[in-house]
C-alpha cells in the first residue's frame, strides 16, 4: 500500500512538547502520593550521599588529627546509623520506582488494548501492524522508564550537585567559585561530544535496518538474482549499505573514545587547581586537609551527572517522542461509531437492500459506484467476479466493517447505521477465506462464535457444520490444541471449526468466503454439507469459488469494476453466453485440473491402493510434469 | 529445469549445448543466455521500471522499457493503474500487484534480457479470463525464435510444441508431438482423454442449458 510510507518510523522530535509533557506528567496522577514518597526518599538518598562525604572530612579534620578518640567513636557511631537509615532510603525508592513502572505500564497496556479494540476495520487496514504493536510493546516500556528511571536521574543529579555545592561553600566558597567556572566548560564539552556520538549511532542503526531489509530481500528472491545473474551489482550495492555502516559506526567509536578522556582532563584540571589553590594560601586560609579530601570527592560527585546530562536527556526525548506516539494511538477515532440513539434491531432477518451504495478506500480510487442490489430474505447470493472487483468489498460493507460514502443499506427497511454496531455484528456468521483460529483448543475456537454455550452445544454445531468427524479422529478430540492461528490444521480443516463456530453463533446473515486453495475432496464434501446445514433458512453471501456452489445459489451476480455485470441463475447466466458463461467455462476447466489424478484409472477397483497412491501423489498435479521443446 | 542454468550441478551423465559439455559453460554465461518466467514471479521493493530492468546489466532507455512492456501487455496497466506509472514502488513495501501482472512485469523483463533459451513455468493458476488471454499473447512475443521449454500441467498449454515429454518419477515415460501422443496408450492419453471427458460435461451441460 502505498500509504504504508508515511508509516515508516519517524524520527525522534527534538522539542519536548508541552502538551506531551503535560499528559505525561497525568498518567502518574493516580499514583501522586507514591511519586511524592519516591521523590523524598530519592532526595535523602542523594542528600545523605553528599553529607557521608562532609562526615569524612569531619572525621579526619577533628577525630584523627586531632587524635580525638571519644570524637571518632561519636561520628562512626552517627556514621553507622546514617548507613542503616540510608538502606532504608535505598531501599525505598528502588522498591517504588519498580511499582510505578510496572503500574504506568500495566495502565497504558490496558488503555491501548481497549482501543485497539474500539477501533475499526479501516484503521487497521491503513496501519501497519508492526506499528501498532511498537507502541504496544516498546513505547509503553520506554514511557514507564521516563516516568521512573528518567525522574530518578533528574533528580538525583540535580540534588546532588545541589548538596555537594552547598557542603563545599560551607568548606570553602572561593574553591567553591573556582570549580563553578570549570563545571560550565565541562558540560558544553561534554554535550558536543555526547550529541556527536548520538548522531551517530541513530545512523548506525538505520543503516542497520536498511541492511536487514536488503539482506531479507537477496535472500528471499535467490532464485531470481541468480537466474538474472545480478551477485555482481548487488554486492555493490551491498558494499556501499556496508561501506556507510562502517563509516558511521567508525565516527561513533571515535568519538566515544575521546570523550571520556578529555571530560576527565577537564575534571583534573579543577582537581589541581583545588590543590594549587590550597598549596598557595597554605597557612592563610582555613581548609584542612580532610577539607580539601572532601573537595576532591564532590568535584567527582559533580562530573557524572554533569557528563551524562546529553545522554539522559536524549534518552527523555526519546521516551517523550514514544509519549507522543502512543497518544496518537489513543487519539485515533474509531471510523464507525454508533449514532446516538442507535438500537438493537433485535433480527436481521429481512430484505436488505444496497441503495445507491458509493465506496472508495482510497479518495479518487472507487470500487463501488452508485452501486443497488435487492436481496429478499432467506435467498443464497453467490458473488463471483475477478479479483478486485469488488466481491469483498460488498460483504465488508454489509458486515459495516466499513460504511457506504455515499447512499445507504437497509436491512428490514431500517438504515442500518441507525443499529448498533454490535446489533448487527453479533447476528452476522463470517467464515472467512482463510479462517483465523486463536492459540488454544479446538473447543475454544468454536466457543468463540458464542461464549456461554455448553459443551454439548459445541458438539452439537460441529457435528451440524460437518466438524465432528475430522476431530474425533485427533488424538485429544475436541481437546486438541490449534497451535498460534492454527497452524497445525489445515486450511479446509480451519474452515470447518469456522462453520462450527458460525453454527453456534446462530446467525441470520450468513457469509461464506470460499477457500480458493485446493481442499482435499472429502473435507471439501464436508465443507459442503456444513454450508448447506447453515445456508437453511438464512440469507447468505457467498464469495464463491466451487462449481457446486455456484450451480446451488439462488442467484449468481456477476461483479467487475464495481458493478453487478451479470445477474441470474446459473441456467440463466449461462444461456446469455456472457461474463458468466467465461468465467464458467474456464473454473471448469481449472477443476478439472485440480482433481484429476493421473493414476485413478489404473487402480479404480482397489479402493486401498487409491488412497495409497494419493497420499503419495496428491492431485494437484504437481507429480506429472509436461517439458516440451518448440522455437528454432 | 534447475540444471540448464547450472543452478544444481547434474550428478552423472552428460548435458550438452551445442555440443559442448555444459559444466564448461562459466555459470554467469549461461544465466545471461537463459530466461525463466516463474509461475509467482519475486518482485524486488523497488519501483516498476527498476523490476523490469534488473539484471539486464546495461543502461536501458524508457523507450526500451516501454517497448518491453508493452510487448508484455503491462504497458497500458501500469500507466493507467499505477499511481505513480512506472516510478511506483512495488514488493514488500510497496504496492501489491496481482499475481497475472506480476507474471508480465517479469515477461517484460525477460524480453528485456533478451535470452536464447527461454523457460516458462506455466501452470496458470487461477486468474480471471481476460489476464490469462493477455497473458498468453505476452507469451508467444517471448517464445518467437527462442528454444523454449514450457512446464506444464495442462494439454492446452503444450498441444502445439514441438516435442512434448511425458515426465513420471525423474523419467522420461513417453516422448513426441500431440497427435502420436495422443495415438499411444500412456500417462498422456490418460489426461487428454480425462480432459475430453470433461470437455464433453461440460459440453453437455451448455447444451442443457440451451446455447451452442
Amino acid at each position: 500500500m502505498s500509504e504504508l510510507i508515511e508509516f515508516e518510523e519517524e524520527e525522534f522530535t527534538t522539542k519536548f512538547n508541552g502538551q506531551t509533557l503535560r499528559r505525561l506528567a497525568q498518567l502518574l496522577l493516580p499514583y501522586k502520593w507514591w511519586v511524592v514518597g519516591f521523590l523524598l526518599t530519592v532526595m535523602a538518598v542523594s542528600g545523605l550521599d553528599s553529607y557521608f562525604t562532609y562526615l569524612s572530612a569531619q572525621i579526619t579534620d577533628q577525630a584523627i588529627m586531632e587524635q580525638n578518640l571519644e570524637a571518632l567513636y561519636a561520628y562512626l557511631v552517627q556514621y553507622g546509623l546514617l548507613i542503616i537509615v540510608q538502606s532504608v532510603f535505598v531501599f525505598a525508592f528502588i522498591y517504588l520506582a519498580g511499582i510505578l513502572g510496572e503500574r504506568i505500564r500495566y495502565d497504558l497496556r490496558k488503555k491501548l488494548f481497549h482501543h485497539l479494540q474500539e477501533l475499526s476495520l479501516p484503521y487497521y487496514n491503513r496501519t501497519p501492524v508492526g506499528w501498532i504493536i511498537s507502541r504496544v510493546t516498546s513505547d509503553t516500556d520506554r514511557v514507564a522508564e521516563l516516568v521512573t528511571w528518567g525522574l530518578l536521574d533528574v533528580t538525583w543529579s540535580t540534588f546532588n550537585i545541589l548538596t555537594a555545592l552547598f557542603f563545599m561553600w560551607r568548606i570553602n566558597w572561593q574553591l567553591t567559585l573556582i570549580i563553578m567556572l570549570i563545571v560550565p566548560i565541562i558540560i558544553v564539552v561534554a554535550t558536543l561530544f555526547q550529541r556527536k556520538i548520538i548522531v551517530q549511532y541513530r545512523e548506525v542503526r538505520k543503516i542497520n535496518s536498511k541492511i536487514t531489509a536488503s539482506y531479507n530481500e537477496t535472500i528471499t528472491g535467490v532464485r531470481v538474482i541468480k537466474a538474472l545473474d545480478r551477485e555482481d551489482a548487488n554486492l555493490q550495492e551491498f558494499g556501499q549499505l556496508t561501506g556507510e555502516m562502517y563509516r558511521a559506526g567508525y565516527r561513533a567509536a571515535w568519538f566515544s573514545a575521546l570523550f571520556l578522556p578529555a571530560v576527565q582532563l577537564i575534571a583534573s584540571m579543577a582537581t589541581i587547581s583545588v590543590v594549587i589553590y590550597s598549596g598557595v594560601t597554605a597557612g592563610t586560609n582555613d581548609i584542612s586537609i580532610g577539607g580539601i579530601q572532601a573537595f576532591i570527592s564532590y568535584i567527582l560527585f559533580i562530573i557524572w551527572p554533569v557528563q551524562e546530562r546529553a545522554r539522559v536527556f536524549a534518552e527523555m526525548q526519546q521516551a517523550v517522542a514514544s509519549g507522543e506516539r502512543i497518544f496518537s494511538l489513543i487519539d485515533a477515532v474509531p471510523d464507525i461509531v454508533d449514532k446516538p440513539g442507535a438500537t438493537d434491531p433485535g433480527t436481521l432477518r429481512g430484505e436488505i437492500v444496497f441503495d445507491h451504495v458509493d465506496f472508495f478506500y482510497e479518495e479518487g480510487k472507487p470500487i463501488l459506484a452508485d452501486f443497488d442490489l435487492t436481496v429478499t430474505a432467506g435467498e443464497t447470493i453467490a458473488l463471483v467476479g475477478p479479483t478486485g472487483g469488488g466481491k469483498s468489498t460488498i460483504v465488508n460493507l454489509l458486515c459495516r466493517f466499513f460504511e457506504p460514502k455515499g447512499g445507504q443499506i437497509t436491512i428490514h427497511g431500517m438504515d442500518y447505521t441507525d443499529m448498533t454496531q454490535h446489533g448487527i455484528q453479533s447476528r452476522v456468521g463470517i467464515v472467512l477465506q482463510t479462517p483465523h483460529l486463536f492459540s488454544g483448543t479446538i473447543r475454544d475456537n468454536i466457543r468463540y462464535g458464542r461464549l456461554d454455550a455448553t459443551d454439548v452445544e459445541v458438539e452439537a454445531a460441529a457435528r451440524l457444520a460437518g466438524a465432528d468427524e475430522f476431530i474425533q479422529r485427533l488424538e485429544k478430540g475436541y481437546d486438541e490444541q490449534v497451535g498460534e492461528g492454527g497452524v497445525l490444521l489445515s486450511t479446509g480443516q480451519k474452515q470447518l471449526i469456522s462453520l462450527a463456530r458460525a453454527v453456534l453463533a446462530n446467525p441470520d446473515i450468513f457469509i461464506m468466503d470460499e477457500a480458493t486453495s485446493s481442499v482435499d475432496t472429502l473435507t471439501e464434501a464436508l465443507i459442503q454439507r456444513g454450508m448447506d446445514n447453515l445456508m437453511e433458512g438464512r440469507t447468505s453471501f457467498v464469495i464463491a469459488h466451487r462449481l457446486s456452489t455456484i450451480r446451488n445459489a439462488d442467484r449468481i451476480l456477476v461483479i467487475e469494476d464495481g458493478r453487478i455485470a451479470e445477474a441470474g441463475s446459473h441456467a440463466e447466466l449461462l444461456a446469455s453466453g456472457g461474463h458468466y458463461y467465461r468465467l464458467y467455462t474456464q473454473q471448469f476447466r481449472q477443476e478439472l485440473v485440480d482433481q484429476f489424478d493421473p493414476y485413478a484409472e489404473l487402480f479404480q477397483d482397489e479402493a486401498e491402493v487409491v488412497e495409497v497412491v494419493d497420499a503419495v501423489a496428491p492431485s494437484n498435479g504437481k507429480v506429472h510434469e509436461t517439458v516440451l521443446a518448440p522455437g528454432d | 529445469m534447475a540444471l540448464l542454468p547450472r543452478f544444481y550441478e547434474y550428478s552423472g551423465g552428460s548435458i550438452r549445448l551445442d555440443g559442448e559439455e555444459l559444466r564448461d559453460y562459466p555459470r554467469h554465461y549461461l544465466r545471461r543466455e537463459i530466461g525463466i518466467v516463474e509461475q509467482e514471479p519475486f518482485l524486488f521493493s523497488r519501483t516498476v521500471r527498476d523490476n523490469i530492468t534488473y539484471g539486464v546489466g546495461r543502461h536501458v532507455s524508457d523507450e526500451e522499457v516501454f517497448a518491453a512492456a508493452r510487448a508484455a501487455a503491462i504497458h497500458d496497466v501500469i500507466l493507467s493503474k499505477l499511481p505513480d506509472g512506472y516510478n511506483t514502488l512495488v514488493g514488500e513495501r510497496g504496492i501489491t500487484l496481482s499475481g497475472g501482472q506480476k507474471q508480465r512485469v517479469a515477461i517484460a523483463r525477460t524480453l528485456l534480457k533478451d535470452p536464447r533459451i527461454l523457460i516458462l513455468d506455466d501452470s496458470t493458476s487461477s486468474v480471471d479470463t481476460e489476464t490469462e488471454a493477455s497473458i498468453r499473447t505476452a507469451l508467444s512475443t517471448l517464445m518467437k525464435g527462442r528454444t523454449t521449454f514450457i512446464i506444464a500441467h495442462r494439454i492446452q498449454s503444450v498441444m502445439n510444441a514441438d516435442l512434448i515429454l511425458v515426465l513420471e518419477h525423474g523419467r522420461i515415460v513417453q516422448r513426441g508431438t500431440h497427435n502420436t501422443l495422443v495415438a499411444q496408450a500412456g500417462m498422456y492419453r490418460r489426461i487428454y482423454l480425462a480432459q475430453t471427458r470433461m470437455e464433453a460435461e461440460l459440453e453437455e451441460e451448455l447444451n442443457r442449458v440451451g446455447i451452442n
